[in-house]
């Protein structure tokens, strides 16, 4: 198990590598740094991005609007979830307002957006509106999933129902609920980004993406890119350090 | 005392299960429900249970009583270790020491006090159901209801667990109603053993062993006559 497990990562290794190489090939088949400027040049901009004034305030910025809008959907669509998931009539009139939500374009709902809120606000708004529905859904598949037979022994040892729910539901929907918030998380950088660079916020990585883009700074903007991907990884070990935290019953015989 | 079911109709669409069906279990005592499949032992247990309706009939002496269950399937918190999983069905207005007191105590009657702090997965099969009987035991009932605990499992493991059975039964002798199609498993724990027909269903039988629950043996010459006459009971 383990020698393979080392193997995957030398793989894996590999694979960066690949990437880096075609990039260098493609630089030099452009050789122009407003087309493709070479990855060690990207990687110096990147470096040089993290002494920039502004740096903390930046991307700071994005990760509070990420964290805000995953806080405010991770309790929402817990919260809907868990009565969708207890009430069929309740989840028959959610289901074509989450799937509305979820086939409708983000470019769309960000257009609108720009109408109704301030700048800061749209990427909060476009974050809750993509993550919301995931972690809903995740919830009403984990509540489904409970087995019913630990309710009726639950019932049965006439067990109060509020130590049912804490006890018995929750438990039950945690990996359902990780495993949403995992794939939120992920959906939920982009819209954010995206959010940003269409309403430009003060500070925001979507906003000097863009103004980096104005003035064809193609190396920033893949710099802030790559800042953009290391956030999105970090928040995603976040969540996997969590679920071990949380899920530790989960061990194999 | 006895706690009695009297003139009990209950029927599921056309077929009628039981008719005018009368039964009778002393305190104190395991009684044993041997018959074959399909013919209702469940139905009963849901009923004395207060699960399942009925058409007409009198439960008497059932009303006050505080009942525990024995599944077929353990039925643990896969979440909750051995320990939490028996403190789980306890009133928690009690103190936590008192409780700590009761689950250590008959997770003790089980042999699994070395594994209080396990969690289900980690567990074998056999042991899991002894959680549930220790479950079932340190619930301050008045009356336990077993449907078919052993079923499906090996010869070693049954007789494993009709000893962890026996022993805490000894210890705390509890009201039992045992439902089984296995003639071996009544003859080790019932003290009354009835066989019950197909439906509708009658009492075919109705046996009584004298031999001390821990005494028991499959090759004593009782056990061995006994178990012939069930056989032929059921077989008829």
């Amino acid at each position: 198990m383990k020698i393979s497990t080392t193997k995957n990562k030398y793989i894996s290794l590999l694979s960066v590598a690949f990437m880096l190489i075609i990039w260098k090939l493609l630089a030099i088949h452009f050789n122009s740094d407003f087309v493709l400027p070479s990855p060690e040049r990207t990687f110096f901009t990147t470096i040089a991005l993290f002494t920039e004034k502004q740096f903390v305030a930046i991307i700071g910025a994005t990760i509070l609007r990420g964290v805000l809008g995953f806080a405010i959907s991770l309790v929402f669509g817990v919260g809907v979830g868990i009565l969708a998931g207890i009430s069929p009539g309740f989840n028959a009139f959610l289901k074509p307002i989450l799937v509305t939500i979820r086939s409708t374009p983000v470019i769309a709902l960000i257009l609108l957006a720009l109408i109704w809120l301030s700048s800061t606000s749209v990427p909060i708004f476009i974050a809750i509106l993509t993550m919301f529905p995931f972690i809903c859904t995740n919830v009403i598949d984990g509540i489904r999933s409970v087995d019913h037979n630990l309710v009726e022994m639950a019932n049965f040892y006439k067990v109060k129902q509020s130590r049912i729910v804490r006890d018995v539901y929750i438990p039950a929907i945690m990996p359902f609920v990780i495993s949403g918030a995992s794939s939120a998380m992920g959906i939920g950088w982009r819209a954010i980004i995206i959010g940003e660079v269409l309403s430009q916020p003060r500070f925001g990585i979507g906003t000097v993406m863009q103004s980096a883009q104005t003035f064809l700074n193609v190396d920033a903007v893949i710099a802030w890119t790559i800042i953009a991907v290391i956030v999105s990884y970090l928040f995603e070990k976040i969540i996997r350090w969590g679920e071990r935290r949380i899920v530790t019953w989960r061990v194999q015989p | 005392m006895s706690m009695q079911i009297n003139g009990l109709n209950k029927s599921f669409g056309e077929i009628s299960l039981y008719r005018d069906f009368s039964i009778s279990f002393s305190e104190g005592t395991i009684s044993c429900i041997l018959g074959p499949s399909g013919c209702g032992k469940t139905t009963l247990l849901n009923i004395i249970g207060k699960t399942q309706s009925f058409e007409s009939g009198q439960l008497v002496g059932f009303d006050s009583k505080i009942i525990s269950y024995i599944f077929q399937d353990p039925r643990l918190l896969p979440w909750k270790t051995v320990e939490e999983n028996v403190d789980f069905v306890l009133s928690h207005d009690l103190p936590f020491g008192a409780r700590k007191k009761t689950v250590n105590r008959f997770l003790r009657l089980v042999e699994l006090d070395r594994f209080a702090n396990y969690y289900p997965s980690q567990l074998s099969g056999g042991m899991r159901q002894r959680v549930s009987i220790a479950r079932a035991f340190a619930f301050p009932s008045d009356l336990i209801l077993m449907d078919e605990p052993l079923k499906g499992l090996d010869i070693k493991l049954k007789l494993n667990l009709i000893k962890a059975f026996a022993h805490i039964w000894d210890e705390d002798k509890r009201t039992v109603v045992f439902v089984t199609h296995d003639v071996e498993e009544a003859l080790l724990l019932g003290n009354e053993i009835f066989v019950l027909s197909q439906p509708p269903v009658t009492t075919k039988m109705q046996r009584v062993v004298d031999t001390p629950i821990l005494e028991r043996s499959l090759n004593s010459p009782e056990s061995k006559a006994i178990k012939e006459i069930l056989i032929n009971t059921l077989g008829e």
